[in-house]
């Protein structure tokens, strides 16, 4: 490592000190029966199985050690601090939904988020592929960025998961439901009541799967085959159905009205032709009462199950399943700092959630500035309502601090002069 | 002791049940007075033939006795199964458990399944009569009581999604809710059976441990049966070995479990007829499907991609990975066996 590389990570560390000396930490229900684990700035490694009696112990801990990262366990455990999972006894988890920018196809990815494929060096823009299309390696790098348009998006994801499905479909109250913003780029939602504990990885992946819209039957929610004066035709349910049903219909509705908009419906282009041209009639047939598909020349049923399959998933909660699955996740502590951007974990009220900014309401240094040098190009970024960039690599920039930890933390720019490392030179928000 | 006929005739048809249970205890016999008096003998053999019934045919075992029978002969098979400590056959009792309270409960009335669920199972479960798109729903059960039990079932209809689900329920009709308690029966018995890992018989019911071992020698196959001369089983890691034995023992495991497995044992080598074989013993084996599943797992439909086992850190966080102190620096199963195949075979040379 380069000292300017070294005395930046330095910096870095010296900020988050200040942070932890005064800010408290959040602290989990049966703090005692959870794990937690630690990313040291020093060490590449994580520091698991470590567990605290009290407040006052974490926070105590985390003063001294200073960790880049800090992660609590979703499960509660018998003894914690035991090294194998066998050991330390599961007793149950919180239900835990991850919802990330990441899953999100959003336009704005193409401008401000870069793949690389780590064996042939090809890149392009955009969410990256499974396999490079050049060399088919799986070996590519997403050097993704925090983007407004792609945080409101995840915001937006995290109402409807909350509001359709959780609330409505599985009738979790409000007070079981907590949401953290994840300190880059989205949001992590806490479901917290007693029948949801002891739930095993199959029964979350069931509900894992029921969000994201995917092995849905249609035949399962109205979507009948009768034979009506000769003419075959398809029943679909009603918009106000409950659960999936009058979801699908509505996804489906949608799916058909916008159908120019979809990049990866799962039908030829001479089918998707037939649909654009007879929009209108089939959107009709889908309003009527009851509401149903009629046979289009050139569709057949088959063609039309896997559309109906396709507005599912498109509608579905965009949540990282694995995330959900796991009933011995570690997941970041809340009003710990992200330590690849600097921001704020944060804990975001449900009432609130329609005006938070995690860009403006979870920056942790609010004051002072900083001079850096870039080591690699940047997009441009807002943060706290400011564009700052796009910056070239070895330019030398001032920048607030809040700008300056996340670039740094990034592992984009090292310091670009003398740094007095001193407790004066900026002041916590 | 007070008991009405109707209430007998319950226990013979649902003699896994909590009152079934303490109406027995409540008559205080013992393994050793049942194998003295003359009047139990024909129930032990009673018992006997039935699990030999189950055993060679795999059927489901209905009354054909009196209800007195009929319930202790329950009890005197289970006593049998611990006895014999296989646990495969405790899981094809179970079933045949399970197939047979199906039948019965289908044919109750709606509140008698909602109390028997509420009593036995603890389910939140609500009688309702309500028409969604031309189907009447009889009843709404908690989504956590349904995940418990319908998750493990493979079939997609029992897929939450496939689900009328709102407000926290789950809108049932009564086959389903039959057969989910069903399965809650079949669980409760392997539980139990497997709770127990000996224990102590009088002579009489010994000589018929005996005829049921040699009934189980002949029909169920309990071996780990690998074309030895390529493989080497010693070399698998722990994690294959654990699934391995659960399905040769008959259990159901997991979707991703038996992938696991089957794209591990196309990883070392075998073919799809052998794979087909170890599959044969799972409860819900169906030769046509498991075939083309093997089939696609080793590449030979659909894309051709021939897929590879998952990764130690995916197996992790599937709770697959049984995380043996052997297995530390691993970081797949088929390195795993490939790293040890070249010690063991480096260790035979030296």
């Amino acid at each position: 490592m380069s000292i300017a590389r070294e005395n930046s990570e330095m910096f870095l560390k010296k900020l988050f000190s200040v942070y932890y000396e005064n800010k408290s930490l959040y602290v989990p229900m049966h703090l005692e029966k959870r794990e937690f684990g630690f990313f040291l700035f020093e060490k590449g490694i994580m520091l698991r199985h470590v567990s605290f009696r009290t407040h006052m112990e974490l926070q105590n801990y985390v003063k001294t050690a200073v960790p880049r990262h800090i992660y609590y366990s979703s499960a509660f455990y018998e003894l914690p601090s035991m090294k194998t999972m066998n050991e330390k006894k599961w007793i149950g988890a919180e239900l835990i939904f991850d919802i990330d920018a990441d899953h999100i196809n959003t336009p704005c990815k193409k401008v401000h988020d870069k793949w690389t494929c780590l064996d042939c060096g090809h890149s392009g823009f955009g969410l990256p592929p499974k396999r490079c299309p050049v060399c088919k390696s799986t070996k590519i790098k997403h050097d993704s960025w925090i983007c407004e348009k792609c945080l409101a998006k995840a915001k937006e994801e995290t109402v409807k998961i909350i509001e359709e499905f959780l609330m409505n479909d599985f009738g979790i109250s409000k007070s079981e439901i907590t949401v953290f913003y994840s300190g880059h780029r989205g949001y992590h939602i806490h479901v917290n009541s007693d029948f949801i504990y002891q739930l095993g990885q199959s029964e979350r992946r069931e509900i894992a799967n029921y969000i994201l819209g995917i092995n849905i039957i249609p035949e399962y929610h109205g979507f009948l085959e009768i034979t009506s004066s000769g003419k075959n035709i398809l029943l679909a349910p009603q918009k106000n159905d409950i659960g999936w049903r009058g979801r699908l219909i509505t996804a489906l509705i949608s799916v058909i009205k916008n159908i120019e908009f979809f990049e990866d419906v799962p039908l030829s282009k001479k089918k998707l032709q037939i649909i654009k041209s007879n929009k209108q009639q089939i959107l009709h047939a889908l309003s009527m009462n009851p509401p149903h598909l009629k046979a289009v020349r050139g569709l057949n049923k088959h063609d039309l199950r896997s559309l109906i399959v396709f507005s599912a998933k498109i509608f579905g909660g965009k949540i990282d399943a694995p995330v959900t699955a796991d009933i011995k996740r570690l997941i970041r502590l809340p009003n710990s700092l992200h330590g690849k951007t600097g921001f704020i974990v944060k804990a975001v009220p449900l009432s609130e959630i329609d005006s938070f900014n995690p860009l403006v309401d979870a920056i942790a240094f609010t004051k002072g500035e900083v001079t850096l040098k870039l080591i690699d190009s940047t997009p441009s970024i807002i943060i706290n309502n400011e564009t700052y960039g796009p910056y070239k690599k070895d330019a030398y920039v001032t920048v607030p601090l809040s700008v300056g930890v996340y670039l740094l933390a990034r592992g984009k720019a090292e310091l670009g002069g003398d740094i007095n490392v001193s407790e004066g030179i900026f002041y916590l928000g | 002791m007070s008991l009405n006929l109707k209430q007998l005739e319950l226990f013979a048809k649902y003699p896994w049940t909590t009152d079934a249970k303490v109406f027995l205890e409540k008559l205080g016999l013992t393994l050793e007075e049942i194998s003295k008096k003359e009047e139990y003998l024909d129930i032990i053999e009673t018992a006997y033939s039935k699990l030999k019934e189950i055993i060679i045919h795999r059927k489901d075992i209905l009354i054909t006795e009196d209800s007195f029978t009929e319930l202790l002969s329950f009890a005197i098979m289970q006593v049998l199964i611990i006895a014999s400590k296989n646990r495969k056959l405790a899981y094809i009792y179970a079933i045949a458990q399970q197939k047979r309270a199906y039948k019965y409960l289908l044919n109750e009335n709606a509140r008698f399944l909602v109390e028997l669920a509420k009593k036995e199972f603890s389910w939140d479960i609500v009688q309702i009569n309500r028409n969604i798109g031309g189907i009447i729903y009889e009843f709404k059960l908690h989504f956590s009581n349904y995940l418990g039990v319908a998750s493990s079932l493979r079939d997609k209809h029992w897929a939450l999604i496939n689900r009328i689900v709102s407000n926290g329920y789950v809108f049932m009709q009564k086959k389903d809710v039959a057969r989910l308690l069903s399965e809650e029966v079949k669980k409760r018995i392997y539980r139990k059976i497997t709770q127990y890992t000996s224990i102590h018989l009088p002579p009489i019911l010994e000589k018929y441990l005996k005829k049921l071992n040699q009934v189980v020698a002949e029909h169920l196959k309990n071996d780990l049966e690998l074309p030895s001369d390529k493989i080497l089983l010693d070399a698998f890691p722990p994690c294959i070995k654990n699934i391995l034995l659960k399905v040769q023992n008959g259990e159901n495991v997991s979707h991703l479990a038996r992938f696991t497995l089957t794209a591990f044992l196309i990883g070392v080598g075998m073919s799809v007829d052998e794979i087909l074989n170890i599959f044969k013993n799972t409860p819900d084996f169906d030769e046509e499907i498991a075939r083309y599943q093997i089939e696609h797992i080793a590449g030979l439909r659909g894309s051709g991609i021939k897929y590879s086992p998952p990764s130690c850190k995916t197996l992790k966080t599937f709770d697959l990975c049984l995380e043996k102190p052997e297995c530390k620096n691993q970081v797949h199963p088929l390195s795993y066996y490939f790293f040890n195949l070249r010690r063991q075979s480096r260790e035979h040379r030296a």
